[in-house]
């Protein structure tokens, strides 16, 4: 029986005969034919004191983007995912009109502060070459190197549950060719270059990569922008970068809260009268922060490796305090002992500040230390307040509940409800109210149930009128914080 | 590995293929092909994805009923439905009441085929393509000037210029890779961006001039003007091979630079710079695209550029000419072959002579071939209206998101008898609307060549298995042609290379001919062949015309062509104050985006939502900032979009991209009244603040 046209249609569409392709009789066209694009990066390796590092032009960095399409693909990338991104800076005056696109990828710091800041070393920067590289099987996907890197450049891949980043395609360098990006720029507008890392350390205070962008003292970023023509001044960037969105931060904000009020009932309960149902119940409540922080990670099972970054890693040495406080408080507890309590609380409360300094040295505007220290200091006051209060404190335990709220409150309405520019993002201020407004009438509750209660429902629901204002308030810290990073594009 | 040119846009990049398996897998850009050197625009980079996409038609559908549902349904069945209610419509409307409109985005043999059934074989007298909307304008401006469609260039030029005038044209966006060809130019050139916009291109120029929208006419006689009056005229190139200079000197005296400042906002110093920097190059080449094309009087304007380079002699000779970028990948496959506007190869339909020829190259009955020009795409849709269209096929193209008007159209098209659509998506708005739609293979899933912009054939290949049921374009035609029952009509047309074959036929003796190409093997072989490849010839791999200084007229002259500028077809006014502009929003999107939408990563390279550029002082204004939600209200329609705050555009003008679905419903129908090309970058809108309403917050 013969195939009807349609059936020959239908085998012939599944029969793929791809042409082994011809060589090309012309070399009319005069192009590097080693496919390598070596004229695009350095002739030789850098030596004691370099590094590579990428060099764009900006006269010829036109917007196509062809260079975050070719990353993805050469790299075999995530869908969507690319470690170039180009943004859009835009200005100058109405007879001047301006604007210039921006491609950025990692800039493969002097001082990296993803590096720095990691707390299990999943990164390396090389000796050799100054590569910044990433090392995935190392990472538990705390992401907190996508906070410390002024620039936004490592990403937390939530499929993977890891952070991944530019390496510099080090893999295509070591053998002499171009990484992706620098070999599909139609303009030629990235390349590599070597640079005199001491140097470039020396340039940065004061400066920015281009403008908008974060203060280059942060991190010392090698990459170099050049123009013939210059920028004018004032630009502003078309539209943010990530903007933090990255991972839900709920975990971490009950992680702070919890281990703040523990620590601090642990303390308050020494100072107003030691009772062992305190010390229980603030070990209930540390335990359950400690447990629940866990949630916060794309690899919970890595989380062992948290404290091999404590000669560097903020981070590092937050776990290894609190979990040391958590590891004491319940042998006070089982102990009894009023001495261990005490080592267990300082223990805690070097935790608390171990927190507040690891979002202090992100150098976000939001997060700089006259607005974290204080706040991690009143969370484990009202919080270990409320805690001793609810579990028995009696009347003491309530005055410095009292007390400690009305400062707390008047120090944050200084800049919840005040405008500051340049102070205070706007961001912070923008949907404030709603939340502002519930976490002072908690406050306020809070305090007037103190004022009136020595113990039972009354100090119950004090309690839990300071834990829900503590929450509200934590939970601002992070989406209200402030994002810096290269300009971004039309959003 | 195999390597076959992209299909999105004109330009014509290679691509290299890495097959594993039999299938392909991944693709980079073909370092050694004269077009792109090894590199690609990101949507090159991400051709094979919007294959992949998980809304493919992979069978054919029919709706039962209009505003039921669309079912799927197997092939015989769907050419039955289709093949009697076209019968049966032109059993009542007569045969003409069927039309069709065709693309820029398969192959010339499909659009061969398809031109040749529809016309030859089914009967039908009316059928047009989406080139209408992106090269109508280049084409008439080339046939009345140089007596054929031929844009005189090769993308050498680019680098070969010592001054290159980019008009209404954005390469920085919208062709990346001919950008990439001006930066290799080492003859450190002068770069001229006419555009009322500060688009990137005009950002990276070294001369951008802002005129007034739609001012274009004026200033191209203007800076006639200067040239002429300072006897800046190459005389022995006018007096050898031109015609009708001194009617045309004569008409460009009235345009003085005072005249000419005033309507297009250019100071008199900018218009003699202008005039000076062309004056002084040695080698002028002169490239427009949309800016030029879309317009009210585009084929004049598009003429007044093809004037200024006869009159200064830049044509023929390397880094010159008056060069008309193409749009989609195979734009030029339609001028030649689509059987649309042109008979086959580039004749007439009116002309008996061409129909006998025709004929017996096909070896068809002359009476089979009508004896009318087509009606365009506007007519044919105003057809609709009148009553004299009652079924339409629409292949490879998204009427519904791309015409001018939009919700004229979508209204239109529902009062169709019979509306068939063939395309890759059954999710197009166009598809949407359908009674039938065929699944299509697309790009990479069959065979063919397409003709880029510097009129180089190129091969696609089938290099990825289509899903389901789709098939390739040529073989739904070979289907409906037998379902027809012309299927004989046909029989040499067995596959594209037979046809190519046939095109090849077709082309001799023309200036397409293309007799000398040995087969699909001998255009990879010399990566892609230019027309014209005429038996015998030598056959460089750049190549241009016009060298001798003869043109395709039959006096080897080429013809000095102008007309007095006429005014927009929609002035701005109280009501709607501003000039909406639209245009390429971004290199990662293409037209309606019903491919480049299917990518993840090119998603992140344009913003997710409609967008409109405002002036900061009309923003100001309005009390408008960037990113709040505002309205865009034209006379026929309103969308919503966000504000983009942005000195780049001039105040009384607003721009908005056109891969939006919103954005033609806001845009005026007027047309070139030679070409029939819509003016989509001129209507009057308003913008108001979206009060009390976050959409997206």
């Amino acid at each position: 029986m013969t195939a009807t046209p349609l059936e020959r249609y239908l085998a012939e569409q599944a029969d793929l005969t791809p042409v082994e392709r011809f060589s090309l009789v012309s070399d009319a066209c005069a192009v590097d034919d080693t496919g390598t694009w070596q004229d695009r990066i350095p002739l030789t390796a850098p030596a004691a004191g370099e590094q590579y590092a990428f060099d764009v032009n900006l006269d010829t960095c036109t917007g196509c983007k062809a260079c975050v399409t070719a990353c993805h693909n050469l790299n075999g990338l995530d869908e969507g995912e690319s470690y170039r991104t180009v943004g859009l800076l835009k200005g100058g005056t109405a007879t001047q009109p301006f604007q210039q696109t921006v491609t950025t990828a990692c800039h493969h710091c002097v001082d990296p502060a993803c590096l720095n800041g990691c707390p299990t070393n999943a990164y390396e920067k090389d000796v050799f070459n100054g590569i910044v590289a990433h090392i995935e099987g190392r990472c538990l996907g705390c992401g907190y190197c996508t906070w410390t890197c002024p620039y936004e450049v490592p990403r937390f891949n939530s499929a993977r549950g890891v952070v991944r980043k530019c390496d510099m395609c080090r893999d295509r360098l070591a053998v002499g060719e171009a990484p992706a990006c620098v070999s599909a720029c139609p303009n030629g507008a990235i390349r590599i270059s070597v640079v005199d890392t001491a140097a470039l350390a020396g340039q940065v205070r004061g400066q920015t990569l281009v403008p908008t962008a974060p203060p280059s003292d942060i991190t010392s970023p090698t990459t170099t922008y050049h123009s013939d023509f210059g920028l004018p001044d004032g630009l502003t960037a078309a539209g943010a970068t990530l903007g933090g969105h990255s991972q839900s931060h709920d975990p971490l904000v009950a992680m702070l809260v919890l281990t703040q009020a523990s620590a601090g009932a642990l303390a308050l309960d020494l100072a107003v009268g030691h009772r062992r149902s305190t010390a229980a119940v603030a070990v209930a409540v540390a335990l359950v922060g400690l447990a629940i922080s866990i949630f916060h990670l794309g690899h919970p099972e890595r989380a062992w490796r948290a404290l091999a970054g404590l000669r560097h890693s903020w981070l590092s040495r937050e776990v290894g305090a609190l979990g040391l406080f958590g590891a004491l408080a319940v042998l006070a507890l089982v102990t009894d002992s009023v001495a261990l309590q005490a080592v267990a609380a300082a223990t805690g409360l070097a935790g608390v500040g171990c927190s507040a300094m690891l979002y202090v040295v992100t150098r976000r505007p939001s997060w700089r230390a006259a607005h974290t220290l204080p706040r991690f200091a009143f969370g484990s006051l009202v919080g270990g307040a409320a805690l001793t209060l609810a579990a028995g404190g009696g009347r003491a335990a309530g005055l410095i509940l009292v007390v400690g709220m009305a400062a707390k409150l008047s120090w944050e309405a200084r800049f919840v409800w005040r405008r500051a520019p340049g102070q205070v993002p706007e961001r912070w201020l923008g949907p404030v109210p709603a939340h502002g407004l519930a976490r002072f009438l908690l406050g306020v509750s809070a305090t007037f149930l103190a004022l009136n209660a020595t113990g039972g429902p009354g100090a119950g629901l004090a309690l839990v009128a300071v834990m829900a204002g503590e929450l509200i308030e934590r939970s601002r810290f992070f989406s209200a914080a402030s994002w810096t990073g290269m300009p971004g594009p039309k959003s | 590995m195999t390597s076959m040119v992209c299909g999105f846009c004109s330009v014509g990049c290679s691509l290299d293929v890495n097959i594993k398996d039999g299938a392909a897998v991944s693709l980079t850009p073909t370092r050694d092909y004269p077009v792109n050197l090894g590199m690609a625009c990101p949507k090159g980079w991400e051709a094979l994805t919007p294959l992949r996409a998980p809304d493919r038609a992979v069978s054919p559908l029919l709706r039962p009923e209009r505003g039921q549902p669309l079912a799927p349904a197997d092939w015989p069945t769907a050419l039955d439905a289709m093949v009697s209610r076209f019968k049966a419509v032109q059993a009542t409307h007569g045969p003409e009441a069927v039309a069709f409109l065709s693309t820029g985005q398969i192959a010339s043999e499909e659009m061969a085929l398809l031109g040749a059934l529809a016309k030859f074989g089914m009967g039908m007298v009316h059928g047009d393509g989406n080139t209408r909307q992106c090269m109508a304008t280049a084409v008439v401006a080339y046939k009345e000037s140089f007596g054929f469609d031929a844009p005189p260039y090769t993308y050498a030029d680019l680098e070969e210029s010592d001054v290159i005038v980019l008009w209404g044209a954005n390469p920085c966006i919208a062709h990346p890779i001919l950008w990439e060809r001006i930066l290799r130019n080492s003859h450190h050139p002068e770069i001229l961006v006419v555009d009322p916009r500060v688009t990137e291109t005009a950002a990276a120029a070294t001369q951008h001039y802002p005129l007034l929208p739609k001012s274009d006419l004026t200033l191209l006689y203007g800076l006639a003007h200067l040239l002429i009056a300072w006897g800046a005229v190459d005389k022995d190139f006018v007096d050898a091979s031109t015609e009708g200079f001194d009617g045309y000197a004569a008409h460009v005296e009235a345009f003085t630079p005072e005249r000419v400042s005033a309507a297009t906002g250019l100071p008199v110093d900018a218009l003699e710079l202008m005039a000076d920097t062309i004056a002084s190059g040695k080698r002028v080449s002169f490239w427009w695209t949309m800016g030029v094309n879309q317009s009210h009087e585009g084929v004049r304007v598009a003429q007044a550029i093809i004037d200024l380079a006869l009159l200064t002699g830049n044509i023929g000779r390397p880094g010159t000419g008056a060069n008309s970028i193409t749009g989609q990948c195979n734009a030029m496959g339609s001028r030649l072959w689509s059987n649309t506007t042109n008979l086959l190869g580039g004749r007439a339909f009116t002309d008996p002579a061409a129909r006998a020829d025709v004929a017996e190259i096909l070896n068809i009955d002359v009476s089979q071939i009508p004896d009318r020009m087509s009606m365009a795409y506007d007519q044919i849709v105003e057809g609709i209206r009148e009553g004299t269209i009652k079924a339409l096929w629409v292949v490879a193209t998204n009427s519904a998101h791309s015409w001018i008007n939009q919700r004229d159209l979508v209204d239109l098209f529902g009062r169709l008898d019979v509306l068939v659509v063939q395309d890759l998506y059954p999710t197009t708005e166009t598809a949407q609307l359908a009674d039938i739609v065929l699944p299509a293979a697309g790009w990479g899933e069959k065979e063919g060549t397409f003709i880029n912009s510097e009129r180089r054939y190129g091969r696609i290949k089938r290099v990825v298995r289509a899903p389901g049921q789709a098939l390739a374009d040529f073989s739904i035609f070979k289907l409906v042609a037998d379902a027809w029952g012309c299927g004989d009509m046909f029989e040499e047309w067995s596959s594209p290379e037979a046809t190519f074959g046939i095109l090849q036929r077709l082309s001799a003796g023309r200036p397409c001919d293309i007799t000398g190409i040995e087969g699909y093997e001998e255009i990879d072989e010399l990566g892609g062949v230019q027309w014209p490849a005429v038996a015998g010839a030598t056959r460089d791999i750049e190549r241009r015309l016009f060298s001798d200084g003869r043109f395709f007229h039959a006096d080897g002259r080429a013809r000095f062509v102008w007309e007095e500028p006429r005014a927009v077809a929609e002035p701005t006014s109280a009501e709607f104050p501003f000039i909406l502009l639209t245009g390429r929003g971004s290199s990662s999107q293409w037209h309606t985006q019903t491919r480049t939408s299917k990518s993840a990563i090119l998603r992140t390279l344009y913003p997710e939502h409609a967008y409109v550029e405002l002036a900061p002082a009309d923003a100001s204004v309005l009390g408008v900032t960037t990113d709040e939600w505002v309205l865009v209200l034209s006379a026929r329609g309103e969308m919503e979009a966000r504000a983009y705050v942005t000195p780049t555009v001039a105040a009384g003008q607003v721009f908005v991209p056109m891969h939006y679905a919103g954005t033609n419903r806001l845009t005026m129908p007027s047309f070139d009244p030679y070409s029939r090309q819509p003016s989509y970058k001129s209507a009057a809108v308003a913008v108001r603040r979206i009060v009390g309403s976050h959409r997206y917050s």
